[in-house]
Parts: structure tokens; sequence; C-alpha cells
């Protein structure tokens, strides 16, 4: 930031200038002295000579005006006159000044808050990259059954095909992220960290702050096993030894020897999770992940990576493509069993990828527009209480425009003023900012992945909330300016006239009715988020929620084999059925209700449906987990668990409708599975369908499979246990039961399936919270600047209302004149507010459960909520309009 | 005052360049100077002068100094530069090209025409 040279470059101006000012004065005061002097020798009194020299001067004023004209600096001059009045003006009225600028800068660190995540989400590019817009992400594209295509990973096989074809790269690098149970002197933690190939780093662009990264030999099988490790670790976890080069740390159970230590700030491209430490892809079999693939390496059918090119110099995207295209139909002819049909896409590595950039850009469309209504509401107070206070300011303006200002001129001192009261706000509102983006990673997020997003406000931020501040007082100042400086033109200095009044007050009423709609609006998302979490609540998830408790568990990540974590699963089973209050327990893959989930491509040859290929949900769980859950088994039986159970699922009744209907689906034959070679399998139970990602999805076809040890998800295996009592207090126990088991398997994720659901309707809650705070706060401003135009509507109408009752108005009438005027403001906001509702709350529809985004209920609940409050803010003004005495009203003016 | 000749826009840079190149002048004198002249004949209102000095000084026609006056003020002295020399020249060509066409011209008489 240049900030010093500028303050410096101000201050040379302002000095210079009071120097030429200066000079100026001394001038024309010399000339005046000579003036007298030649009048008084020719025998006029000093006094009287010095009179006449002015008076044959002119208007001293005026010419030194044109004087400042003649040199340039009127233009500047002005500016620095306009800010120095300004600000007289600011601190003359120290009470208007802070609210207005207490209620802007609320506004504005709303947007500076918000537009530092965005900043830090999506559109700061990712730290220690070299060229980033030159790096491409390739997708191999599969068509699906809709004709389309889906992107999908890669494998390792196909991954190398290509590396070793493409000549528009200058390299292609692979990576996958990996959970990590990473031991650093003894101490474990569960982390995440990435598999990257050897040359990751050099087509990253990415150095080593301390010792080196990976090279090609570090990515060969046998090489020894190395680990870079993040900034971030060596600082925590070494606290910035420099000698950690060649320690040994566990990863997975595996020893690693450290080589070197990634800079700071160091994340994935793209999507920035931020690993904390990096191994070599060969070290693949050692991690355990993909899990339960042993093979990955060789495996062409195992997509887990993702790839990563940059382009060599002159080489465009459009360009890399078609090369692409040519190596992807090599790989199919070479590779016809499993890649017939593949082809490939590109997207800029830097982006979001597309297939989430839509519901991301429906976010960030969201919150935009909050922000701008957060913006839009103190504007709208700021600009009324600015119009209330103009009243005091007209005579002013008439002096102005009697010394020969013009009304541009006017205009430019006023905006000049607003633009002080945003530049405060919006340093105030900075302030705020930080404080809120310091809050910022704190906010619990339903994922555990490490996102590592860098919401330090920058130069970027400085400059959004600068151009915030811009936009803001032309918001608030332009109307209130306008009004002041048509004053100008009234025929008397401080005089007022009818047409004025009428005009000054429309304007003031315009804005509070837009308050009224904006806050409506913001009441309204809050009303839909209330109503839509009540109902979520009654949500059927297809299982008893209450009296279950789960937990995870990562044998694999801890060294146990298969065969082993066979044992362990076994046992833990066995001892926790025999804890007193437990009812069942059995295991599962994947927890219900946590957004993601596996899939498989699933078809039936002797039905009706032959040859559909259909993708469902799967999860592999034990014997006894439907029964844990309470899932009802419709037809056949559950998993009994040993040979029996070999090659059998249980499926859903939406996938027993949808590929079996009119027959008994029990004892049918499934093809699973993608490749070339489907697994057959026997449906041997139908169970009730329930929700398996979201509370919100609709039925889906889906399909238990038997648990096997070797497939742990992300987040470990899953426990699922039943009680007969309240759950919470077997925590300690079932603790206790896993320590003695094995005190080096830590148990994670422990909560009640109550509390995984609500976690389940985070955004929901969070974003209902928000509308709720948003609209509440809107709500006060809207009803403050109602009461404000209400009673400054009264004090103005005194004396009409004098002669009213002089005429015979009884307090009745003077009561419905006030309050109606109130009333009128305020349906006609509740009028637009309802028109926005109808535009704008569809945007919320993904987000809302079982709740219309025009919901009557929460419509109308708001709509008559505000009535009410407008009905008692009105109703105080008029009952003191009746108390007038017609007499001292009539006296008024 | 009634036959004061209203001072054309632009003639005043012409006097006050006119003044100035007779010697180095304060304002007031430069005042004094189009008045002795003029032989009194053209009047401004005397503040009008200086957004003159001030754009010819910005216009690189004549340069100023601080000095001290006859009657012991301190005060800023103007003097013609070489590029306000020339522009002297030059305007006084036009001037009296313009004065000599615009005399002949209301000298015409019918038969001439």
């Amino acid at each position: 930031m240049k900030l010093v040279s500028w303050v410096r470059t101000f201050l040379a101006f302002v000095f210079r200038r009071s120097r030429v000012e200066h000079e100026m004065e001394e001038e024309l005061r010399s000339h005046l002295k000579s003036r007298a002097d030649d009048l008084e020798r020719q025998g006029l009194p000093r006094a009287e000579a010095e009179r006449q020299a002015r008076v044959e001067f002119g208007g001293y004023e005026r010419y030194k005006e044109e004087c400042r004209e003649a040199l340039g600096s009127r233009l500047v001059g002005d500016l620095a006159a306009d800010v120095r009045y300004g600000l007289r003006m600011l601190r003359r009225n120290p009470g208007f000044t802070a609210v207005a600028v207490v209620t802007l800068a609320l506004g504005i660190s709303v947007n500076t808050t918000l537009f530092t995540a965005i900043d830090g989400l999506l559109l700061r590019p990712p730290a220690n990259v070299e060229a980033p817009d030159r790096l491409l992400t390739l997708y191999q594209t599969q068509p699906n059954e809709r004709g389309g295509g889906s992107m999908s990973v890669w494998s390792y096989p196909d991954y190398v095909y290509y590396r070793d074809r493409s000549d528009a790269f200058t390299g292609l690098s692979a990576y996958s992220p990996i959970p990590v149970n990473l031991g650093v002197g003894g101490s474990n933690d569960r982390t995440f960290g990435d598999l990257v190939s050897g040359n990751y780093f050099a087509v990253r662009g990415t150095k080593a702050v301390l010792g080196r990264t990976f090279a090609a030999e570090d990515d060969t099988l046998g090489a020894p096993s190395v680990a870079v490790l993040s900034y971030e670790l060596w600082q925590s976890r070494f606290g910035g030894d420099r000698g950690v080069v060649g320690k040994a740390i566990t990863i997975n159970g595996r020893l690693f020897t450290v080589i070197g230590v990634a800079p700071k700030g160091t994340t994935d491209i793209g999507i920035q999770t931020a690993p904390a430490v990096w191994v070599a892809l060969s070290a693949q079999p050692e991690v355990d992940w993909p899990p339960g693939e042993a093979d990955a390496l060789k495996n062409r059918g195992t997509g887990w990576l993702t790839v990563l090119g940059r382009l060599k110099p002159g080489i465009t995207p459009r360009l890399a493509i078609a090369g692409l295209r040519v190596v992807a139909r090599g790989l199919e002819q070479d590779y016809p069993a499993q890649e017939r049909g593949r082809s490939i896409s590109v997207e800029p590595a830097v982006a979001l990828p597309s297939f989430m950039s839509g519901p991301v850009t429906g976010i960030v469309v969201l919150l935009g527009a909050l922000g701008g209504m957060l913006l839009l509401i103190p504007c709208a107070n700021v600009a009324s209480l600015m119009l209330a206070r103009s009243w005091s300011r007209r005579s002013e303006m008439a002096i102005r425009s009697a010394l020969g200002a013009s009304r541009l001129r006017t205009l430019r001192q006023l905006l000049t003023e607003s633009m002080l009261m945003a530049l405060c706000s919006a340093a105030a509102g900075l302030v705020l900012a930080l404080w809120g983006a310091a809050a910022l990673p704190h906010l619990k997020t339903p994922i555990s992945l490490p996102i590592a997003i860098d919401f330090r406000p920058d130069i970027r931020v400085l400059g959004f909330t600068t151009l915030l501040a811009f936009v803001t007082a032309l918001l608030f100042g332009t109307a209130p300016a306008l009004q002041l400086s048509r004053a100008v033109l009234s025929p008397q200095l401080g005089g007022r006239t009818g047409s004025d009044v009428r005009r000054r007050s429309r304007a003031q009423r315009l804005l509070v009715s837009a308050q009224v709609s904006i806050s409506l609006l913001l009441l309204i998302g809050a009303g839909l988020c209330l109503r839509s979490l009540h109902s979520a609540e009654r949500i059927d998830p297809g299982f008893e929620t209450r009296d279950v408790l789960s937990f995870a568990v990562s044998p694999s990540l801890s060294g146990y084999t298969n065969a082993q974590a066979d044992v362990l699963y076994e046992q833990l089973l066995e001892r926790l059925r025999a804890t007193p209050g437990v009812r069942s327990a059995s295991l599962a893959a994947l927890m219900p209700l946590s957004y993601g989930g596996l899939e498989e491509v699933v078809s039936s040859s002797g039905t009706a449906v032959a040859g559909q290929r259909v993708q469902v949900g799967e999860n592999l769980v034990t014997p006894g987990y439907c029964r844990t859950l309470g899932i009802p088994i419709l037809r056949g039986r559950d998993f009994v668990g040993g040979v029996i159970d070999q090659d059998t699922v249980v499926v859903n009744q939406t996938l027993a409708n949808r590929f079996f209907p009119q027959q008994n689906p029990v004892g049918q034959q499934l093809e699973v599975g993608g490749g070339q070679h489907p697994r057959s399998v026997l449906i041997i139970g139908v169970a009730r369908d329930s929700k398996y990602r979201t509370l919100g999805e609709s039925p889906t076809p889906f399909l238990y499979g038997l648990f096997r040890p070797g497939f742990e998800g992300p987040a470990g295996t899953t426990v699922l246990v039943r009680t007969s009592g309240a759950p919470q207090m077997l925590i300690p126990e079932i603790r206790r039961q896993v320590q003695e088991l094995d005190k080096n398997l830590p148990v994670t994720g422990m909560e009640t399936m109550a509390e995984h659901i609500r976690s389940a309707l985070w955004l929901a809650r969070t974003l209902g919270a928000f509308f709720a705070i948003l609209g509440a706060a809107g709500t006060l401003l809207a009803i403050v600047g109602l009461s404000g135009s209400v009673a400054y509507s009264v004090a103005r109408r005194t004396n009409e209302v004098g002669i009213r009752m002089a005429l015979g108005a009884q307090e009745r009438d003077v009561l419905r004149l006030v309050v109606g005027e109130g009333l009128f403001l305020t349906l006609s906001g509740i009028g637009a507010g309802l028109v926005l509702a109808f535009l704008f709350t569809r945007f919320l529809r993904s987000l809302l459960y079982g709740v219309s985004p025009t919901d009557p209920l929460a419509l109308s609940a708001v709509s008559i909520l505000f009535m009410l409050a407008a009905l008692a803010v009105c109703y105080i003004p008029a009952r003191r309009a009746t108390k007038v005495d017609p007499m001292a009203a009539l006296r008024h003016e | 005052m009634a036959d004061d000749v209203q001072i054309l826009q632009g003639t005043l840079d012409l006097l006050v360049l006119k003044a100035v190149s007779l010697g180095p002048l304060h304002g007031y004198g430069v005042l004094l100077r189009i008045g002795q002249i003029s032989r009194g004949a053209l009047a401004i209102e005397q503040g009008a002068l200086y957004p003159a000095l001030f754009r010819l000084v910005r216009q690189g026609l004549l340069k100023a100094t601080w000095g001290i006056s006859e009657n012991n003020r301190k005060a800023k002295y103007y003097e013609l530069t070489a590029p306000g020399r020339k522009r002297l020249r030059e305007e006084a060509e036009g001037w009296n090209r313009l004065v000599t066409a615009i005399g002949a011209a209301l000298k015409a008489r019918p038969e001439e025409v």
C-alpha cells in the first residue's frame, strides 16, 4: 500500500495550497492599502480612504474566487473547502452524525464480511501456485443413461497413459486427498493429507521452504517412504524446528521420513482443502487408501485421482483438449473393455468444478442480495434522517445560492458531506468486519474437511469497502441533496412553500415504505426457515431416531489388517450387546443423513425393465442394522451373518417397485457394478423406505449389502447402538468398552441420532437465524423510520389539526387521520414486500423442507405482525395530536 | 463616468501586457499605468485586474516576484516574459488590423458600395 506516499502528496497539496492562498490574500491587501494610501494623500481621512478603496475594488471574495479559478486550483480547492466545511457540519451535529455512522457502519460491515468470505472462498487465487491460470483440471467423462456425460475421477493406469502422451502440458500430475492418522512422537491425530504424483509440486510450481519437495524418484515403487509436511503442521507439532528434515513420523501406522516443508497456506487447488502432509502416490498401498483397494495403482477400474496439468507456453486450452481427445481415442482402442465411450474434458483448475458451481453461485447470489438489502435499509434510514434535517438547512442553502453558488456547486458540497459520512462509516464498518471475519472460521460446519480459507481481509477487501462507501454515499446522499439544492430556488430566504413540504415528505414516505418492504422480505425469509425447521422436525426419516447412539472407529488407520479388524468388530459388537442398557448394536460403512453416500449401478436381466441400468444408493451393514434403527423388514429377512449371506442384498421399497413391479422381489437376482463384470446378487429382503442422505430427499432406490471389514468410509466405520434409556447416559460406558479392547483406537463423532439429525438441518437453521437477526434489525430500523415520519407529519400538521378540531372534528377523526397515514405507508410497504417475496423466495426452495417458498402462513403471519407493530407506533403520535389545543395550534405559525 | 469605454473581453489582457511591457509593476501599479496610458478612458473594477494577472502568469506570459513598493509595502511585481513580449506584439498587430478594418468599414459611404 502506497498510503505513505499518498499522504505525503496530500499534505504537500494542502500546504502548498495554503501558501498560495496566503500570498493571494497578501497581494490583494497590499493593493487595498496602496489605494487607500493614495486616497489618503488626496485628503480623505484614513478610515474613509480604506472604505473607498474597498468599494472601488469590488467584490473581494468574488475576485479571489476568480483568481483561484485562473490559477486552476479551483476544483481541488473547492474539494478541500468542501471537506473542511463538511467535517465542520458533521462535528456540529454529533448526535445525528453518530446515529448515521453507526447505522451505515453496520450495513457496510455485513457486506465487507460477506465479501471477505466470498473472496476467500471463491475469488482469491490459491496461495503458492505459480501462474494458476495456466493450470487445468482434467476430467474423464462417461456417457450416462440420460444421454449426458458425467465427470469422474481417474484411475492410476489411465492417468499414466495420459501423462506419457500429452504434449500440450509441461506435466500432468495427479493427487488424491486421504484421511490420515498422523503419529508424531507417540501421539496420534486424525487429519487429512494428499497422495500426490512425483511431479505434483513441480506442476503447481510450489517450492519447499525447508528441505525439498518430491522428485520423480520418490514416486517409484520401492522408493523410501518420504513425506512433505505442511507449514502449519511443522509449526504446531515441531515448533518450527529447522532440524525436522530426516525425522520420522507415522502415517496410518507406517513410518515415513520427512524430506521438506511446504510454504505457509498451501492448499489443494479448486476446493481449497489444506492437507497436513503430502505423500507420494507410490506409498498408496502403505497408507491404505482408497479403502480395500490394495491394487489401486494397477487397477484401471478404480477411480480415485484428480489430474492437474500445466499448459505449455503458447498452448491454449482449446488446442490442449484437441490433443487430449486423440489420446482418449487411443486409450479406448487399447482398452476397449474398460474404456468404451470415455472421453475427456478440461476446466480451469482454480475455478470450482462445474458440478459445484451451480449451487455455490446460488448461495453467493442469495448472500449478495441479503447484503444489498442490509446496505439499502441503513441508507434509507440515513436518507430519511437527512431529509428530516434538511428543513433546518434550507436557509443555509438559500444564502449559498444568494451568494452565487450554482445548484451543481451546492449539490457537490452536500454530496461531499455524505461521502465523508460514508467514509467514516466504512472505517468503522471495516473494524467491525475484521471482528466478523475473525469469527468466520469458527462457524461449525457439518463437514469435517479442513477447508482452509484465508479470511484475512486484504487490499481487495479494502478496495471493496471503499467502493461500498462511495455507493452508499450516493445511495443515501443523492435524494436529500437534490431536495435541499432545490430549496435554493425557493423565492424567499427561510420561507417555505406547500409544494416543497409535499415533495420533501413524499421522498421520506417513499423511503419508509421501502424499508418496510425490505424488512418484511427478510422477516418472511426468517419465517420460511422457521416453518421449514418446524416441518423438518416432523419429517419421518423412516427410522426411529430416539434412543440411538452412534460413533465411529477407524481400525485401519491404527494399523489393523482386515482380518484383525474383523476380529475387533466382532469383539466390539459382542461387548456392546452385553452392556446393560444396550438393546442392539451394529455396524455400517456410512452414517445415514450425512449428505454423502455410496452408489452402485444396478441392472436386472430377468424382468420387465431388463437392460435398464439404475444408479442406486448403497450402504454396507452388519446383521441387525435395520433392527437397531427400527427400519421394518417388509418382506423376506434381514442379514443373519455367515456364509448364507454371501452375495445377498436387502433392497428398499422404491428399488423393489422399480425393478419388480407386481412381483415378489425376494429371491430375484440383481446385477451390481458398472464395469465389465457385474456381480450377481440375490435379494433376500425388502426394507421400508427411509431417508439416506438428507431429510429433504425424495424416495430413492437403495440397497444394503453385507458389511465387510476393509471398507472404511472417510469418517471411519459407524457403530450404531440402540439403547433402552437415555442414550447419553451410556456414552462413558461405551468409551470404556472400546478403550478396554484397544486403548490406541480413537473413538470419534460420538453423538445421539437426535443430535445428528439436528446437524443435518444445519444449513436451514443457520440461514434461518441469519434471516431472523437481520429481519429483526431491519424491522427495528423500519419502525423507527415510520414513527419518525409520522411524528414529523404530526408536528407539521399541528395547525391543520387545530383547525379541524376548531371546526368540530372529534378525537376519533384526528386519530384516524394520523394513524391512517402511518397505516397507508405500512400497507404500501407490505404490498411491495410481498411482491419482492414472490420474486425472491424461490431461491430458498432447495433449503426448505416441506414448505412452499410462498407459504401463506409465513407470509400472512409476518405481514400481520408488521401491521400490529406499525399500528402501535402510529398510535403514540396520534394520541399526542388529539391533545392539541386548537387555539395554541392556530397560533402555531 | 459616462464616457468610460466598457472594456472588451480579452482586451484587458492586452492592456495589462502593454502596461507591464513598459517596466515591472505591482498590481496597483498596473492599474494606475493603464489609467495613465489610456488617459483615464478605460475604467475597470479594480478587483477584476487580479484574475487577469493570475491567468497571464499561469500562461507563462508574465513573471511574478515579491518586492517592496515605493511606499514601503511588500508587493508582488510583474514583468513580461519572452513569450509575453511575443504575445503582446501579435495581439497589438491583430488589434491594429481590427481597428483599421472596423474604422474603414464605418467610414464607408453609399457611393463606395
